[in-house]
């Protein structure tokens, strides 16, 4: 289990945004995905909780959770882009750092959110995506540097999948 | 947690973790604080995150962290570790992400006092010509070819392109240019990244200000550095941007997959390296030193976009409204360089993060008319309060690879900071104390609050003590901008 100790937890308390979030995934009929997340604050960066009740699920919150720490709203009118994702990595907490680092080019190269993703396929070491993004409507609230291995946590527990992730912003 | 008693008091302002604290250091740990800033660095996880970087192979003499160290990823923002030549490891994570962030600083031929009638005008001037803010571009989109001549001439592009002089070269670190810059090792994505960024500030902890020498301490020093009483002088401090992000992101993803190869353990990820004279190993450095290319080229086009900002205003007014150099220093980076361990000279590879190079009188790498006084060191203070100009010395060269502290050190998370004051407050804080303030983000401006940060005085108190650096002279801001 995450040490939620260790770090200063704070609510997400982002305008017209839900903590907890039901996603339908449509290549799984009938199943329904979680997605909780709350921000945690360190000193030089800025952290995610992140759980779900499956793998898939937890990294398509995560990547919802980064999008929304920045906290810039993204444009609802316009049609989103879409970009297909693939990624091998040495395990599972490295398959996480890279997934978000993926998406955090794709987003400094395009400027868009890519707050809805479908993680079509997941194994430890392996993801395939179709990642949706959309242009901020407001200025984001910080630059991310990079997703890093401080203190990174992947796994299970009681609720399900979780994972804490801190960015260098 | 590491305990106060599990250190060892050397001297009035070092302390010690020994070897024998953890059966995986290679050597013991040294820290630079007073007892105030040691309780400081207690509390978090700096000195466990210099602990475990005591476990890089080839690691030499102790892991360093100098007083104004927090807690970082994998190693503290604020340490310094050499790893020996030709098979020590070169780590990503303990130079950092924003490869070659540093310092500039220029100096004009003016008072504050003369500048004070234009002083608002110059601001918005100066916010205006240099982009700062989340995900800003600048006004330069290269080409393919034009970014990978950037990335390995560095500031000696911004030469060509009428955008330095020769004497801003000179004063500047490594002349702007690390030669062992290969921009075939930079991948796509991170050209990608930094494509539009060459000459913008960014956003975070990174900033432009006009500032007022208001102490002089070492005359000497001073008069050799072209510094004095009054005058108004532009401290620039940024990095690679983008760019040297995903450098880092992508040699640390790359050497994941080398740990094994190399039989290399270590109590952090974040840590990862591999040996400097591995392909892969040399891979990093040739990208790193292309990355910190990019960053000396990117604080040399800033400089020449405040030189334009002062002319917009001052032309015609009879004031005048050149700048020159002070210098230039990193204070993310890893570099090749001599030191002498237990009496031999060895070569190292010294990294830097969160600290500065400060190298004593007489040394080489230093320009010839700072010879007799050491190089000048730059340190930034938190947003609106003082910043310091320190000399490097031989107690540096002797005791920490010629290295000394970067600045404040933050003590709060920018949440944390958040709480406790709002932009807008701070803002007109700032107007009362006489400091014009143009900021693209009331938000930023809070995160980055004095609160957040240590007070440098304590950290410059410790360097001087210490003997790692002399201070020179005291700067205070009269406007500052931020993205």
């Amino acid at each position: 289990m995450a040490t939620q100790n260790e770090h200063e937890i704070r609510s997400t308390t982002f305008d017209n945004r839900s903590r907890s979030v039901q996603q339908q995934d449509p290549q799984r009929e009938h199943k329904l995905e979680t997605c909780q997340f709350e921000e945690l604050a360190h000193t030089a960066e800025v952290g995610l909780l992140v759980h779900s009740n499956s793998a898939e699920g937890l990294f398509a919150c995560a990547a919802k959770a980064m999008f929304v720490l920045l906290d810039a709203a993204p444009a609802q009118e316009e049609a989103p882009v879409t970009h297909h994702v693939t990624i091998d990595s040495v395990d599972a907490e490295s398959l996480l750092v890279d997934w978000l680092s993926e998406l955090l080019y794709l987003y400094e190269t395009t400027g868009k959110l890519f707050t809805e993703c479908e993680v079509t396929m997941w194994t430890p070491t392996h993801l395939e995506a179709e990642v949706h993004g959309r242009a901020p409507s407001r200025t984001p609230r910080f630059d991310i540097k990079a997703i890093t291995y401080h203190d990174l946590e992947l796994g299970q527990d009681e609720r399900g999948w979780f994972a804490q992730v801190f960015f260098d912003i | 947690m590491i305990q106060k008693s599990d250190l060892k008091r050397i001297d009035k302002y070092v302390w010690e973790i020994p070897a024998s604290y953890r059966q995986d250091m290679r050597v013991p740990a040294r820290i630079y604080a007073s007892p105030a800033l040691l309780e400081k660095a207690l509390t978090d996880k700096s000195l466990i995150q210099l602990v475990n970087a005591t476990t890089l192979p080839g690691i030499v003499g102790y892991a360093i962290a100098m007083p104004d160290v927090h807690q970082g990823y994998g190693f503290p923002v604020g340490g310094v570790a050499a790893t020996r030549l030709p098979h020590g490891v070169i780590s990503p994570g303990a130079i950092g992400y924003d490869i070659n962030c540093g310092v500039r600083l220029l100096a004009t031929g003016l008072d504050v006092s003369e500048l004070a009638p234009y002083l608002d005008d110059v601001a918005t001037a100066l916010y205006q010509n240099c982009p700062s803010g989340v995900g800003k571009g600048g006004r330069f989109r290269l080409s393919h070819s034009e970014l990978d001549e950037l990335l390995a001439d560095g500031a000696s592009w911004c030469l060509k392109k009428g955008l330095a002089t020769q004497d801003d070269l000179i004063h500047t670190e490594e002349s702007g240019r690390l030669k062992g810059a290969n921009p075939d090792k930079v991948s796509k994505r991170a050209k990608d990244r930094g494509r539009d960024q060459v000459g913008t500030l960014g956003a975070g902890n990174h900033f432009l200000e006009i500032d007022e020498v208001v102490t002089i301490f070492d005359a000497e020093a001073a008069d050799a550095y072209g510094l004095r009483l009054g005058q108004a002088v532009v401290l620039i401090h940024c990095g690679s941007r983008g760019l040297g992000h995903q450098v880092c992101t992508d040699y640390v993803r790359e050497f994941q997959k080398a740990l094994p190869k190399y039989g290399i353990q270590l109590p952090d990820r974040e840590l990862v390296c591999a040996p400097l004279d591995s392909p892969e190993g040399q891979a990093y450095s040739a990208a790193m030193q292309a990355a910190a290319n990019f960053a000396f080229a990117n604080r040399q086009t800033l400089a020449a976009l405040v030189r334009e900002s002062f002319q917009q205003v001052l032309a015609g007014t009879g004031l005048p409204f050149d700048l020159f150099q002070v210098y230039d220093v990193a204070h993310n980076i890893g570099k090749i360089e001599w030191h002498e361990i237990d009496g031999q000279r060895v070569q190292v590879c010294v990294h830097r993060k969160g600290a500065t190079r400060a190298f004593a009188p007489g040394d080489p790498e230093i320009p010839l008319d700072y010879q007799d006084v050491g190089q000048p060191v730059l340190v930034p203070g938190s947003m609106g309060t003082a910043s310091y100009v320190l000399a490097g010395t031989r107690g540096a060269m002797a005791q920490t690879f010629g290295s000394t502290c970067h600045g404040a050190g933050r003590n709060l998370s920018r949440t944390a900071a958040k709480k406790q004051v709002r932009g807008e407050e701070l803002k007109q804080q700032l107007t009362q104390k006489g400091i014009a303030v143009r900021a693209g983000s009331m938000r930023g401006l809070a995160e980055e609050a004095p609160i957040a940060y240590k007070q440098v005085e304590d950290v410059i108190e410790v360097v001087e003590g210490a003997g790692i650096a002399r201070a020179v002279a005291r700067l205070e801001p009269v406007a500052v901008i931020k993205g």
